[in-house]
């Protein structure tokens, strides 16, 4: 029993400081009162769910804090700009003369992109218009996620070199969590684009020429945005976990990752057809409004990032808490 | 008015006949739910500091039991007038489904023309 209790009171080192303060004591005595009752399993559970409580108080994500007030008020607008740029991306960028790479060719550029942003739409339209709780939906998305992270990389020979890579493989697993009724599918959907993720640091450490940023992502900010991305990846994926599921509050994660990937995708594009050009000198001719909002964009995804980094840090005071340190 | 999760209005029905400390709450909860409802201690106390801080509930005196803090919570006005309000909505509907249910036509589904 005092193995059971030591244990659990490091569990709730998890907590903010001042959370532990007010309620450590009382939620260690709920916890060994209902131990005798618990099998093995259930306290894992009950770990699980205390680490979860623990971390959505850190990170200001609950529902009454910072977080989760930026997640759920900018959610379903950003949804809708994401969706709009990535049918932007299929009918201009991929399909202009003068954008496309070679339109008599039949190759990645020419199917597999277009593919994957028409999944992503279909899927973000799909899951706007059918009922919550549909796994048909969420099955589709972990497939789509688990064949092109998996599947098609080796077979294309080269790691296409955008963000848009990103994209298409974060949105289905975005929107898997975001239409499963189960934790446990969610953490599969989770656990899945982590995996995929990891196998794309992989693929893009290991392949030809081997950059900072990954092949394709060169200049002085371009080697920072797959980090920034990947890391945006993880968080939102982490945050959805742990929110009550709310369709808006997916459309955040998408304006946030969606519109400057696909705008430095068009960028990144333009500089290839002109190797000897940098990124800016490649957007020349394009949609300058993309270039601009990409950079604005990016800059709002790290505003974002330090903000929530910031309320939810880690000694944060707990609005409306009776006992908090005001 | 906001929609009420299950598990939110169990605890504010555990809560209805007096105040209860968190392990009491999750007693109820599950014998309320017959089983089917267990909150875990993140999630009780998840819902109780929402509770709290929207005012339906309220710490009602701690005690220390065998070296170990109790602390006790109950409804408040505001509260309770939530939950009995909901309540009537969750009756009223229960009571149209068992009407429609008690119809002839209501227990069996209705065969589609040309399979009768």
């Amino acid at each position: 029993m005092r193995r059971t209790s030591r244990g659990l009171e490091r569990l709730l080192w998890v907590y903010p400081k001042t959370y532990r303060e007010h309620r450590g004591e009382e939620i260690l005595g709920t916890l060994l009162e209902s131990a005798p009752a618990r099998s093995t399993f259930e306290t894992l559970r009950v770990a699980g769910d205390l680490a979860a409580h623990g971390l959505r108080l850190r990170l200001g994500a609950a529902p009454d804090q910072a977080g989760g007030k930026v997640l759920g008020a900018a959610a379903l607008p950003g949804m809708t700009t994401a969706a709009a740029a990535a049918v932007v991306m299929v009918f201009f960028a991929q399909l202009l003369p003068g954008i496309h790479h070679d339109p008599t060719s039949f190759g990645p550029d020419t199917v597999i992109w277009p593919a994957l942003h028409a999944v992503w739409i279909l899927g973000a339209v799909v899951t706007l218009a059918v009922p919550r709780r549909t796994r048909a939906c969420a099955l589709t998305c972990v497939t789509t996620t688990l064949v092109v992270g998996f599947v098609l990389p080796p077979r294309i020979g080269y790691l296409p070199s955008d963000f848009a890579l990103f994209i298409a493989l974060a949105i289905p697993a975005l929107l898997a969590q975001r239409v499963t009724p189960r934790r446990s599918e969610r953490w599969l959907a989770l656990l899945v684009s982590l995996a995929v993720l990891a196998v794309l640091g992989y693929a893009a450490a290991n392949s030809p020429p081997a950059t900072f940023g990954g092949p394709g992502f060169y200049g002085a900010l371009g080697v920072f945005a797959p980090y920034v991305a990947a890391a945006a990846v993880t968080l939102f994926c982490c945050s959805f976990l742990f929110l009550t599921a709310r369709r808006w509050t997916y459309g955040m994660g998408l304006l946030l990752l969606s519109v400057p990937c696909i705008a430095y995708q068009s960028a990144v594009e333009g500089a290839f057809q002109q190797p000897t050009a940098t990124i800016w000198h490649g957007t020349m001719g394009r949609l300058p409004v993309m270039v601009v909002a990409a950079v604005i964009l990016v800059l709002i995804e790290l505003t974002f990032a330090l903000g929530v980094a910031l309320v939810g840090k880690w000694f944060s005071r707990i609005p409306n808490m009776p006992g908090a340190v005001h | 008015m906001k929609e009420i999760r299950e598990p939110t209005f169990l605890v504010l029905v555990a809560l209805a006949d007096g105040r209860r400390h968190g392990y009491g709450i999750i007693q109820d909860v599950e014998r309320l739910s017959n089983g089917q409802t267990t909150l875990r201690a993140g999630t009780l106390y998840a819902t109780l500091d929402r509770l709290t801080s929207e005012g339906h509930i309220e710490e009602a005196g701690e005690e220390i039991v065998d070296g170990r803090l109790r602390r006790y919570y109950r409804l408040t006005m505001r509260g309770s007038a939530m939950l009995e309000s909901e309540s009537k909505q969750r009756l009223a509907v229960s009571k149209e489904a068992l009407r429609r249910l008690s119809r002839p036509s209501g227990r069996r589904p209705r065969l589609a023309p040309g399979f009768a």
